[in-house]
């Protein structure tokens, strides 16, 4: 039962912690601003499909 | 090697790169719970089901971990304005490296808390110099 338990809250962890990450990136994203730095696609993704993000494409 | 990360990532390979990245040290500190409990410094619940999970959860690290880093050397390489960066992440990779050696082979097991807790504190170093800016917008 503690087995099962403790491996329920790891994957609580990991729910939670995709959820509130991708909440900060995407077209619906809480911060307009685009990725930046080491990683900042965002911004050429969207340039690039005339403004519309990769997952609206899908 | 670039153009399959940017397929897979649809073009993405930052942002895939902070998911996964924030997910690991998510694990990451969930382990540094998991151990304390297993060495009895948080008696929550016993040793044994904490130790399997932190065992269980550290192979789940291991493969993010390396796709993250491969990933990243893929799409981004070594950028100087990013050393830190670039030299946490490959000393992480050294220490799990180590740390996976210790625990298969059972010599030096007195050394594995001290190997997590410098493995958690370089997975945060590695995050904290990109994934904060990058989800901020800046650069």
């Amino acid at each position: 039962m503690q087995l099962f338990g403790s491996v329920a809250v790891a994957l609580a962890i990991v729910a939670v912690t995709i959820a509130l990450v991708t909440a900060k990136l995407g077209p619906n994203a809480e911060s307009d601003d685009g990725g930046g730095g080491h990683g900042g696609d965002r911004q050429e993704q969207q340039q690039d499909n005339g403004g519309r993000s990769g997952d609206e494409e899908r | 090697m670039e153009d399959l990360v940017d397929n897979i990532t649809r073009g993405n390979p930052g942002s895939v790169k902070a998911v996964l990245a924030s997910v690991v040290l998510a694990l990451a500190t969930y382990q540094l719970i998991l151990a304390a409990i297993g060495y009895r410094r948080l008696p929550v619940i016993d040793a044994a089901p904490a130790f399997l999970t932190h065992r269980a959860s550290g192979d789940a690290i291991v493969v993010l971990f390396v796709l993250v880093a491969l990933a990243c050397v893929a799409a981004f390489g070594f950028e100087d304005d990013y050393a830190l960066h670039g030299w946490a992440g490959l000393a992480a990779a050294v220490v799990v490296a180590l740390k996976v050696g210790v625990v298969r082979s059972g010599v030096g097991s007195r050394a594995l808390p001290y190997l997590g807790v410098t493995l958690f504190a370089l997975l945060a170093v590695t995050w904290l110099t990109v994934t904060p800016d990058f989800l901020a917008g800046e650069d």
